[in-house]
């Protein structure tokens, strides 16, 4: 399809629109071509029309609001589309743009020329250049629009209290959620730099309440399925006249207008200019420092003023020199919500374990330490640092105990062991790094197999020791690194553990 | 290093008897490679189908023992069985649309043509314009575009390849799910999806081709196969990329 540029009689600027929908009297000033072709258009106000139907326009908000889609993700065609196009309360934007080196694509933000692809394209019928960053939620080539709401917003705002929670707050907790309803007072940045287990997310709920009073959109980015899939009900739990939606890899409710939506960071890229309030859960957590593009696609999502909450138990060494610098407020929640310190983890050398592990046999250490967890039933995680190393430690376990489960990304049945883990029908769950943050199991206890890995991180091998003792009913589960010679990262990590439990607060002494 | 076309891992398999002998970078990584299954040993010498034994399949008997479509297609070829890692590929090249997927079977396509169909003129399935719009892209045709032999710069031999993809079948009606009928319903000749595009003296005597990407009942490559035998066809085969 190509796209022209019109100026309507009486109007000041153009506006873009498909060939097929030429108006009449409308004078053409660029075009007919492709849209990455045709030069950029000024931002426009939508005009005063109002010859729609009113339940076409409230399911077109509905669909496209805070959104841009491609026209072949719409269930409407052109001419069904033409009055909201000519009241520009829908307007089309180039999917892929120009640039020296290739092109950028506006949905994800790729830019780098090996992730883009070209076809003899049938629907512009050029050589069509499209990204293969973001192919897999529909193809965004050159001659691609992107559809996107430009009319009024959804939401009234309402002064009525919205959450239900009797919850109380540590004194560092209260300062926290004094300074995120400040940061949404104002539609500014915080670092929120708590421990694993400090009640982080309990933390968001004052602030969360006075953005959803405002009619404002919350976005919750987290980095993983499964962490969206437990903070989901636990929001809806305390707000629950809110409509809330989880997105993830496989979710259905893709269209959901939700004001609260909690995304996989993954998820977030078909959003533009929605959010009035973003939370970026675990700023540090894997695929965020990994792909660029996701950071784009969460700052594409955010309203250019909007005010972005970042929360960390470990920042990387960027944010803490933001926070040096004063860039970037901070506030930080170093005692655990039930008062208790993090568990310090234990060293254990165990010597190689490669080897005997292909041969099918565990360090005697490690097999004792899994014998003892399981018949005392202390649910228990052994992190491994790859998938092969994975499959063959649940094989050897699985040997005994039938029960034991091996876990990773790819898994299609991750869920599903996960929550046979939580309800205690599977012992002892084998991991990859995947299930290090946001997994809140009581009583759990952890060991780490191969320490030595360079893939467990200080923050990494942090997350891990979070893990452990998330209940008041059981504070000090034990937590040992297995390893076949000490790391600077495994050093690390106690360092900053011993840190994190030494430091008091001020007020905190005052106060209790 | 380079990165694998299909899963953007890294690539390491690139060991010296590989590079001697096929002096192209692998385009997928081992984990992918591994992942699709190559057709080999004992199959149906009409229709590739994977089997214990080396005669006519069960289907095939009964597509031949029907004499208005018996030797309509004389032979299909197939490179690989439609496994989970087939369907899964074939979904984000088709369905998600990451059309260049497919140069990771290029130059296996390429060999095929040459050893099986040499000098048959290659013909892609047609789409209706409706899913052509919606696809953006026909896979037979980018499928068909791989067989004909490349340009060679300092042989002027080739400089008109006659191999050049024909297109020359158009679908008379949309596509409906095959799956929706019954297998007498297909094996009926009353309904013809396909007409030809071209004057009958331009399709009189020559071989030809038949390119799509799975082969599951083989109906549509059969009735596609008899528009062309209508039209004075000498010799009628196919290639696909996956057997059903
Ligand atoms: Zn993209
Ligand atoms: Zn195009
Ligand atoms: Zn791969
Ligand atoms: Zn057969």
């Amino acid at each position: 399809m190509k796209m022209i540029h019109v100026q309507l009689p009486g109007d000041t600027c153009a506006l873009c629109l498909p060939e097929v929908l030429a108006p009449k009297g409308g004078t053409i000033s660029a075009g007919p071509d492709i849209i990455s072709r045709l030069p950029g258009l000024s931002a426009p106000s939508p005009r005063h029309v109002s010859d729609f139907s009113p339940e076409l326009y409230q399911t077109i908000q509905h669909v496209c609001m805070g959104k841009e889609l491609l026209y072949e993700e719409l269930p409407w065609d052109w001419r069904d589309l033409e009055p909201f196009l000519l009241a520009r309360i829908l307007v089309l934007r180039p999917g892929l743009t120009p640039t020296k080196k290739g092109w950028v694509c506006r949905r994800c933000g790729n830019a780098s020329p090996r992730h883009y692809g070209v076809l003899d394209c049938a629907r512009c019928g050029t050589k069509c250049s499209y990204c293969r960053h973001c192919v897999n939620m529909g193809r965004v080539s050159a001659c691609s629009a992107l559809i996107a709401w430009n009319g009024p917003p959804l939401f009234s705002s309402s002064p009525q209290p919205l959450l239900q929670w009797n919850g109380t707050f540590s004194a560092g907790q209260k300062r926290a959620a004094a300074s995120i309803v400040e940061a949404v007072e104002t539609k500014s940045e915080r670092l929120v730099w708590a421990v694993c287990g400090a009640g982080k997310t309990e933390v968001l709920f004052p602030g969360m309440e006075r953005s959803l009073q405002k009619g404002e959109r919350i976005l919750l980015a987290a980095p993983r399925t499964d962490v969206v899939l437990e903070l989901l009900p636990r929001l809806q739990k305390v707000f629950p006249d809110t409509a809330i939606v989880g997105l993830y890899g496989g979710s259905e409710e893709k269209d959901c207008l939700a004001q609260l939506v909690i995304a996989t960071t993954h998820q977030t890229m078909r959003f533009s200019e929605a959010f009035d309030l973003v939370i970026i859960d675990e700023v540090d957590a894997f695929p965020f420092t990994a792909d660029a593009s996701l950071v784009n696609a969460v700052e594409k999502a955010a309203r250019s003023v909007s005010a972005r909450i970042h929360l960390t138990a470990t920042p990387t060494p960027f944010l803490q020199k933001q926070v040096k610098k004063k860039l970037l407020p901070c506030v930080r929640i170093p005692r655990r919500y039930h008062g208790f310190p993090l568990p310090v983890p234990r060293m254990e050398w165990s010597g190689a374990w490669k080897r005997p592990v292909t041969k099918g046999r565990l360090p005697k250490k490690v097999l004792r330490w899994c014998r003892t967890r399981i018949e005392e039933t202390i649910p228990a995680f052994v992190f491994v640092p790859s998938v092969t190393v994975l499959e063959e430690v649940t094989a050897i376990l699985q040997k005994t105990w039938a029960a034991v489960e091996g876990v990773h990304s790819a898994d299609d049945q991750r869920h599903n062991k996960v929550q046979r883990f939580r309800e205690g029908t599977v012992p002892l769950l084998v991991t990859t790094t995947i299930l290090e943050r946001g997994v809140t199991i009581p009583g759990v206890e952890a060991a780490v197999l191969g320490a030595e890995s360079t893939v467990f991180t200080e923050s990494a091998l942090v997350q891990i020791a979070g893990r452990v003792g998330r209940s008041s009913e059981n504070p000090d589960g034990d937590i040992v690194f297995f390893h076949a010679g000490k790391t600077e990262a495994m050093t690390a990590a106690v360092r900053h553990i011993l840190m994190m439990n030494k430091e008091p607060l001020p007020e905190e002494a005052s106060n209790e | 290093m380079s990165e694998c076309l299909y899963c953007a891992g890294p690539i390491t398999n690139f060991t010296t008897w590989k590079t001697l002998f096929f002096p192209k970078e692998p385009l997928l990584c081992d984990e992918c490679e591994a992942s699709f299954q190559l057709i080999t040993g004992p199959i149906c010498p009409i229709c590739s189908r994977p089997q214990s034994s080396e005669v006519s399949c069960g289907d095939c008997r009964r597509w031949e023992e029907d004499l208005s479509w018996s030797g309509v297609l004389r032979r299909n070829y197939s490179l690989f069985t439609y496994n989970d890692a087939m369907k899964e590929w074939i979904a984000s090249w088709k369905y998600r649309g990451d059309a260049v997927l497919a140069q990771a079977f290029q130059s296996r396509l390429q060999t095929l043509y040459r050893r099986c169909c040499d000098g048959a003129v290659p013909v892609p399935i047609p789409l209706s314009k409706e899913r052509l719009q919606e696809r953006g892209f026909n896979q037979s045709a980018i499928l068909a575009s791989f067989v004909c032999p490349p340009p060679r710069l300092f042989s002027k031999k080739y400089t008109a390849s006659p191999h050049e993809p024909a297109f020359l079948l158009e679908r008379t009606a949309h596509e409906e799910k095959q799956s929706k009928k019954s297998r007498l319903e297909r094996m009926s000749s009353s309904t013809r999806p396909f007409r030809v595009l071209l004057e009958k003296n331009e399709i009189e005597g020559k071989s030809f081709v038949i390119i799509d990407d799975i082969y599951t009942t083989g109906t549509t490559l059969r009735k596609a196969a008899e528009e062309l035998r209508r039209n004075g066809a000498k010799d009628i085969c196919s290639i696909t990329l996956a057997r059903g």
